[in-house]
């Protein structure tokens, strides 16, 4: 075998791996859950301080049930559905898939099982939520290596900071701007990118 | 290189473009046209000749349909395409000295 043969199978080989490992980090999401979850959470949020205005508490659990329930059904029924469509290396997705399946499971324990013992004190749920959420952005980010998506870690820790020190309307109107920020746009920017990924020009 | 030994190379493979799809289809799975143009960086009619003759050799399946009332062509390997993708890497790997 000459060196040149040499050369050229090794050249080959980079070429591939290089492609390889371009590919690998290729995952396209199409954001519907993220813009769900953030429009049920709102909802959520706005109703459960009305309920609280109103001195009518005893219902927000029932409101928190109605909420996460439509939510997990989404992820159950219609996730499962449009995964045919979701695009990239099919051991990525499944990471990504199961760190936000456990997030879930994780923050629907916490909100009920946390709120419901009295282990969590029900002013500073959000602030518990938020750091959950912002550690499954930030695997993402990394994983598939968007700094920016990252980067909204960071944002939804600051928040759950600041959450932790404030109470009240205030309170609820930061949960409402990181919820838009953090989740909504990041969501509708996911489903643009993902159009752009599956569609031809 | 000797006749005989580049009797040995898929020519199917052996190009650069369908090469570098047929790693991005190993290392991604399934991948729509806009994907796999954006990652091996063809143009669009460059691109279509390349698979179709990667179709036509029987390593490419693909399965066309409409998403928002917009065609979406997904392309995969088939256990052909695999198995050939494989053998080539084997025959690289093997022109190496051990």
């Amino acid at each position: 075998m000459s060196n040149q043969e040499n050369s050229q199978a090794k050249e080959q080989l980079a070429f591939i791996k290089s492609i390889m490992q371009d590919s690998q980090k290729v995952v396209a999401d199409n954001g519907y859950g993220f813009i769900l979850w953030g429009i049920l959470i709102l909802i959520a949020a706005v109703c459960s301080y009305i309920l609280d205005q109103s001195q009518l508490n005893q219902y927000q659990g029932w409101l928190y049930l109605l909420i996460v329930g439509l939510g997990w059904l989404y992820m159950v029924v219609i996730h499962r559905r449009t995964k045919k469509y979701s695009i990239g290396n099919p051991l990525t997705k499944t990471i990504i898939d199961s760190i936000w399946t456990a997030v879930l499971i994780s923050m629907t324990l916490l909100g009920f099982l946390g709120g419901a013992t009295g282990a969590i004190d029900l002013n500073h749920m959000t602030a518990v939520m938020y750091t959950v959420l912002g550690t499954a952005y930030f695997l993402q980010g990394v994983i598939t290596g968007k700094t920016w998506v990252r980067n909204l870690a960071f944002g939804w820790w600051g928040g759950s900071v600041m959450l932790f020190l404030i109470t009240g309307p205030l309170a609820l109107a930061l949960m409402i701007v990181m919820m838009v920020g953090l989740q909504i746009v990041p969501g509708i920017i996911f489903n643009r990118q993902w159009k752009a990924a599956l569609t031809e020009d | 290189m000797t006749d005989f030994e580049y009797q040995q190379i898929d020519d199917l493979i052996h190009s650069r473009i369908r090469l570098a799809v047929m790693a991005a289809l190993t290392s991604m799975g399934p991948a729509s046209f806009s994907l796999i143009k954006k990652t091996v960086g063809a143009t669009d009619g460059n691109l279509s000749v390349h698979l179709r003759k990667l179709e036509e050799g029987g390593y490419l399946s693909v399965e066309k349909s409409f998403v928002n009332r917009k065609p979406v062509s997904i392309y995969n390997l088939t256990p052909t395409g695999q198995s050939a993708f494989k053998t080539y890497i084997q025959y690289l790997e093997n022109m190496l000295p051990s």
